[in-house]
Parts: structure tokens; sequence; C-alpha cells
């Protein structure tokens, strides 16, 4: 923690506050303070989301707002005991389950065509895309045919710079099922992807 | 990313590949919308505190309410600041009328009671007008319980030699009382509309002060002589060689119209007897009477039943 005992007031918001801090002077008005929170966590809710969303946009953009949007409304409600990120995506995966929720069939019916999809996308084009580009492809088409719990594992735990124990407080498991998760996820990847990807 | 490197020598390969993929940003305007959301919020967070005040405030009936009053007791205030003696003036109702003609026959004698200031004084002096017209000696009226204060002033009665003129001077001191309790009635109507007018509407209190204080029972005064020689309620008399018009007292000048009227309708009166003179009157509304009297019916003898 930064400057303990600086009034939170009269603090500037820099690279060197932990989440913590940046929240704590968005709650006393610095607006500078909550850009450089969004920016930091931006990109990795926002593809945790994607992912959750089997790469749907719409929907990740909007279960994506939805949640800074909370995040800014309860932003007092922010228990200092536990971490910033920690309460970011669990607000997040709430909203996924209220998601999934209230389209639930559609959401499997689009998951259903995803995976056919990417089935059908397993085929190497080399006309047009790089071995690479076709690995990363087929290797994203893979993952979202993952059950859901080893997908948000993996998803976690690669879009995130979050210890398996903080991974584990925020999808609500121990340490140890997490890690279990993790373990089969990235076994059906190795066995779904083929050997020149590897 | 993570430092906590999978054991499987391909799951580096799994994880580098994925992160080589997963470039994903959320769109522009997402972004946009998100920071002004929060910048938004961040405002209300400084005026948080005025914010709740004024929603508590606005939100709750009774605190409504309260301001009303407060509002109404600030006006009452203001009015009593600004116009003390009206606001303390003694309600019309509880001024009898003897009293009122004691009090103007104490006016005439030099004495001036409290309660004569705090009346109207329109009111004043057309009860003083009216006794000087009539010629009337204030202790001619009947007796009435009098304040200790204004009956010191009280003179003593004259002797009545004649028992025709106490007659029609006291049966003329009961038409005044009667025209003055009616008089009274409506200028207490009157009083009251111009009280609540000030409490409900300052802004308009000087002008309904004026409204409240002309004497709208004395019109007579308002007419000219040709129209006071035609109106059957008001009476063109000759008063130290001055036309002067003023309410019919008694029943026989009351309905009967000096310049239109036949003689005849005054004689069926009882006790009345009409006094015949000619009048020429003028586009102007002035009118010359012969030997400067008007025609007039008058009473002779009785009481006016």
């Amino acid at each position: 923690m930064k400057a303990k005992d600086t009034p939170i007031k009269s603090q500037q918001a820099d690279d060197q506050n932990s989440d913590e801090e940046l929240l704590a002077l968005y709650c006393h008005g610095n607006n500078r303070a909550f850009d450089m929170l969004y920016n930091r966590h931006r990109d990795s809710l926002y593809r945790f989301l994607l992912r959750q969303n089997n790469n749907m946009t719409a929907q990740a953009e909007e279960i994506f707002q939805e949640v800074w949007f909370s995040i800014i409304n309860h932003k007092k409600q922010f228990r200092n005991d536990s971490k910033f990120s920690t309460w970011l995506y669990q607000i997040a995966r709430n909203k996924l389950t209220d998601s999934s929720r209230k389209s639930l069939s559609r959401k499997e019916k689009l998951h259903d065509d995803i995976a056919s999809q990417s089935v059908e996308s397993a085929t190497p084009e080399p006309d047009h895309k790089t071995q690479l580009q076709i690995c990363i492809e087929l290797l994203q088409g893979f993952v979202l045919q993952l059950p859901q719990e080893q997908k948000e594992a993996f998803v976690l735990k690669h879009d995130t710079d979050k210890s398996i124990d903080d991974l584990a407080l925020i999808t609500n498991t121990t340490h140890e099922t997490f890690k279990s998760r993790l373990r089969y996820a990235m076994q059906k990847l190795r066995d779904w992807l083929p050997g020149e990807c590897l | 990313m993570n430092k906590h490197v999978p054991s499987d020598p391909h799951d580096d390969k799994i994880s580098s590949l994925y992160q080589q993929g997963s470039v994903e940003t959320p769109a522009a305007h997402i972004n946009e919308n998100i920071r002004l959301h929060a910048r938004k919020h961040s405002a209300s967070v400084i005026s948080f505190p005025l914010r709740r005040v004024l929603n508590v405030i606005s939100s709750s009936r009774s605190l409504q309410v309260a301001a009303v009053l407060v509002i109404g007791v600030s006006i009452i205030l203001q009015i009593q600041f600004d116009h003390p003696a009206e606001m303390s003036r003694p309600e019309p109702a509880e001024y009898s009328v003897n009293d009122l003609l004691a009090d103007k026959s104490d006016a005439e004698h030099g004495v001036v009671t409290e309660d004569q200031l705090l009346t109207p004084s329109v009111s004043s002096d057309s009860v003083q007008e009216s006794l000087a017209e009539r010629n009337l000696n204030p202790v001619a009226r009947p007796a009435s319980p009098r304040p200790a204060m204004k009956a010191k002033a009280a003179p003593e009665k004259p002797a009545a030699d004649d028992e025709m003129q106490q007659t029609e001077k006291s049966e003329t001191m009961m038409r005044e009382k009667r025209r003055l309790t009616k008089q009274f009635s409506e200028e207490k109507q009157a009083h009251s509309s111009h009280r609540q007018a000030e409490l409900i509407l300052h802004s308009t209190a000087t002008s309904m002060q004026s409204v409240s204080e002309q004497d709208a029972d004395d019109l007579c005064r308002t007419l000219d002589n040709a129209a006071c020689l035609n109106s059957a309620t008001c009476v063109l008399n000759n008063i130290s060689n001055d036309l002067v018009c003023r309410p019919a007292l008694n029943h026989c000048e009351q309905d009967f119209s000096q310049l239109q009227d036949h003689p005849d309708l005054c004689q069926q009166k009882p006790h009345c007897e009409y006094t015949a003179s000619d009048c020429n009157c003028h586009s102007d509304g002035s009118c010359s009477c012969l030997g400067d009297t008007p025609p007039a019916c008058k009473l002779t003898a009785g009481e006016d039943k």
C-alpha cells in the first residue's frame, strides 16, 4: 500500500497504487484512479466474458458493461479485506449466471452451433492462413468446447494474472479443486489439438 | 501471464497459443460509456450530502406541510410588522352601535377614546356627519351601558319642551341605529375579507386596504344633486344653505323619489307630509331649487312602524 499516512483525498493516482487504493481514490472523486483501475482489468475481464459467452461479442459486451456499472454503483460496498480483482470477477460470474438463466435454451443452441463450427474449422486452410493462425483458431474453438467449469478455470488461468488461490476464491472453490479443473482442461486440449500445433 | 506453470511440457505451448490469440478488447464506445458512467457517479458522490438532504425534503410530506406553515406564519408576522394598527384593530362586530354613537358624542365633546382611534375613519366621519346633518343631540340616544371613561363626558339631558319633537328625535335615533348596524355589518364583512386577503395575498394588501376603507354604504354622497333627487333611498337636503345628499332616515323618505314620485305617494304614508318645491337640474347634475329647499316627504308625528 502506498502512503497510508497521507489523506486519501490528497493522494494522486499512479501505477504504483494497488487496486484497492485506486478504488478508494475513486470513491473520493478521483476519476483518474478509476481510469487506471479500469485499464488494468478491462481486457482480461472482457476476454473472460467473451469466452464464457462462446465468443459472442454482443452478449459479452452487455455483461461487461453491467459488471462495471455494478462496480461503479456499489463501489462503497467493497470490503477492504478482500482483493478488488476477486470482487470484480465474482460480480462478473454472478452476471454470467443471471444471463445464462435468462437465455439458457438460446445459449445451448448457440453453443452447439459454435461447437460444430469449431469442429468444421478444424480442417486446416493453409492457402489463406499461417500454421500459427490455424492453431490459434483451433485452440480457441476447443476451449469453447470444454465443460463450463474447466473452461472457466482455463480462461481465468490464462487471461488473468492471479494465483491459484485467488482464482479458487473467485470461483468459490478450493485450491485443489481449481487445479484439478485446470488439469482436466489442459489434458483435453492436448488431446484435441493436432500434433503440428504442439 | 500466470507463474504457476503446468507440469506437462505441452502445456506451455497451449498457453502460448492461447495467449497469442487472446487479443480481444472491448469496443471504444463501451469504454466511453463506462467512463462516462464512472464520472457521473463520481460527481454525485461529491454532492451526495446535499442531494440527500434535498431528497429527504422533497419526499417528505410532513416537511412540506411544515414548510407551508412556516411560510404562512412568516407572512402573518410580516403583515403585523408592516401594519400593526390594522392587525390589532378590534373586530367591528364587538363594537356596538350604542358605543359608536357614544363615541361620536364624545368626539363632539372633545373626548377621543382608544376605540375611536382604532376604528376605520370613514365610519367615524359618516356617523359624525349624519349626526350633524340632523342636528341631533347625542345625549338624546337611548341609554346604554357605557365604559366609565366615556360616561364621564356625557352631558346632562336637556329639558324637552315639545313631546312631538322628542318622539321624532327618538324615532330618528332608532333609524340611525338601524342604519349604522347595517353599515357596520357590511363594514365588518369588508374588513374580514380584507384581513383574509392580506394573509393570503400579501402583495395585494395595499389595494385591498384602500377598497375596504371606502364607505360602500354611503353611496348617497357619491350621487350628484339630480341623481339624489331621483333616488328612492337618498334624500337631497338643505343643510346650512348647502344641498347635501344623505340616506333616507325614515319611512317617509324611504322609497320616495323627491323628483319623480307624486306627492300623494308621500301623503299616503302615515305621519308623512309632503313639502312642495321646484327644482331645476342641469346637465352636469347640479340642481337649483326654489328657496334652496328641495321637495321632501317629512315625518310629522307617530312612530315609524
